[in-house]
């Protein structure tokens, strides 16, 4: 499809994630189905045994100076010394969507150029700060205990580095956090407020983010990576944690246009809808799900038979699953858009994950094909009308949806539509 | 002494083997070195004692903060911040840690 001057581009797209360290990467995973979750050895002894992790990076000292990193995304360790590890990833993350974007760092510090951040924070620093506070008698406080711990130290540390002069903050709504990130960053330059925004979401994956989940019983107790993360499936027990992170560069099309760039994708409209039912439970119908997918299609002034694809929350949790089968039921009726979870490959994002999965989408609508469902043997009972295509499928979609649950029964869905090759 | 330079290493070698001024006045550039953020210019090798911690050497209040934890953790003495942030010149910084190491 071809797309107008005044519609909104994402130009660049940055990765670190458990499926891959750059684009090139992630693509071949997806294409292929290759899954990076595997079993995971952090720096303590946990009862959790697997978990999408992140290759070549080694973020278990709490000293970043100890840090190492892949030979392709090596960076001055002054630039990450008061940052929490998914900082670090966030930085090489955005190096690759400027590369794909053909622009520089020094061009993101304009007035109309923004930053929007998802992130839940590093539960890991805090842990450790606290605890040496603590053990101190709460007399010797070290002074990057706030800037590397809490919520805002995604913003707070990228805002600084790219000199950011535009519109910034971060957002924060559990594990729809980066898909909340996207769609005000749309909002922000469809309503003209700005040109360009940089969205970046990112996650540590360390003990302390991961284990309290084990808690709430929401962890796969399955110990074998090939299968743990099965959305969808009737046997599935829970979801595999993934950190990471992901970084898109969002333009005005006639900024893009103008300055010769070439869009990977443009943004159709976005919706969001709160179940308002339970802390960490979904509403069991699907509720909050399909008002948030049927405000994103009316955004988007599209119907549910042009969509050809989805990108599901699905994070192989039962009520997570079922919850999002049933909207999906109800919302397309008898279209038949591909769906599965790109979760059975990753693992779960948690504040990444909307973003991530958000990229996904943009990845395979430019390159032209649809991932299967990986991990799928016995679909649930609820999932009889879904079309489920355990194999990537080898066509191009026009129109794909991507959903993104969190806890408090957010939701929200966007629709992305693909560029004339 | 993780993300120091190799050459600040080897000068705080020194300075614990052998604690002096001369040893402690070598080893403070490449301290001082390593809490400058990225993009400042490197302190030269060596500094003059009228040289301003924050307007020459290009600290800043969270890199001294920063500078007052890390000397806790390499010469074993409580640092109070405030006391750091009243010492503005290289000169009195070597005084100050001068007093508190006992040197002669």
């Amino acid at each position: 499809m071809n797309f107008s001057s005044q519609e909104v581009a994402v130009t660049g797209c940055g990765f670190i994630t458990s499926i891959g360290n750059g684009r090139a990467e992630v693509e071949r995973s997806l294409v292929e189905l290759r899954s990076g979750i595997e079993l995971w050895s952090p720096e303590v002894e946990v009862p959790v045994k697997i978990a999408g992790t992140l290759k070549g990076f080694d973020t278990s000292s709490f000293n970043p100076a100890a840090w190492t990193t892949p030979e392709n995304c090596q960076l001055d360790p002054r630039l990450t010394r008061s940052m929490p590890p998914h900082g670090l990833y966030a930085m090489a993350a955005i190096a690759e969507a400027l590369r794909e974007a053909d622009l520089s760092p020094e061009e993101l510090s304009h007035e109309s150029t923004g930053l929007y951040c998802a992130s839940a924070g590093s539960p890991k620093m805090l842990h450790h700060h606290l605890t040496n506070l603590e053990q101190s008698g709460w007399r010797r406080a070290h002074p990057h205990g706030v800037i590397s711990s809490v919520a805002g130290a995604l913003h707070f540390h990228l805002s600084a580095q790219f000199g950011i002069r535009g519109h910034c903050c971060g957002f924060v709504s559990a594990c729809s956090s980066g898909s909340h990130a996207l769609g005000f960053a749309f909002d922000e330059i469809r309503l003209g407020r700005q040109d360009r925004m940089l969205v970046v979401a990112a996650e540590d994956l360390s003990p302390e983010t991961v284990v309290p989940f084990a808690g709430m019983g929401a962890l796969s107790r399955c110990e074998d990576p090939a299968i743990a993360s099965r959305p969808f499936d009737q046997e599935r027990d829970g979801f595999v944690a993934t950190g990471g992170a992901v970084a898109l560069l969002l333009e005005k099309s006639e900024l893009a246009l103008h300055r010769g760039a070439k869009p990977l994708a443009i943004i159709k409209g976005w919706g969001q809808a709160c179940d308002g039912h339970h802390v960490a439970q979904p509403q069991p119908e699907g509720a909050g799900i399909h008002a948030a997918t049927t405000s994103a299609l009316r955004d988007a002034s599209l119907g549910p038979e042009q969509i050809d694809a989805v990108n599901a929350h699905a994070p192989s949790t039962a009520a997570g699953d079922r919850a999002e089968a049933l909207a999906l039921t109800r919302l397309f009726g008898i279209a038949r858009p591909a769906v599965s979870s790109t979760k059975s490959l990753t693992g779960h994002g948690l504040t990444l994950s909307g973003l991530m999965e958000a990229a996904f989408c943009i990845v395979a609508l430019d390159r032209g094909f649809i991932p299967g469902q990986a991990n799928l043997t016995t679909p649930d009972e609820v999932c009889g009308d879904l079309f489920l295509p355990r194999e990537t499928l080898d066509r191009p979609a026009t129109h794909y949806l991507n959903n993104s649950s969190g806890f408090g029964g957010t939701n929200v869905a966007h629709l992305f539509a693909r560029c004339s090759q | 002494m993780v993300g120091f330079s190799p050459e600040t290493t080897e000068a705080l070698l020194r300075f614990q083997k052998e604690p002096s001024n001369a040893h402690l006045r070598a080893l403070m550039p490449g301290f001082i070195a390593y809490h400058l953020s990225a993009g400042t210019e490197q302190p030269p090798a060596v500094i003059g004692d009228d040289a301003k911690l924050i307007r020459d050497l290009g600290l800043d209040s969270l890199a001294l903060s920063e500078m007052a934890f890390k000397m806790e953790d390499v010469f074993g003495f409580r640092v109070e911040t405030h006391e750091v942030f009243g010492i503005t010149t290289f000169g009195e910084l070597l005084a100050y840690l001068t007093e508190k190491l006992q040197l002669s």
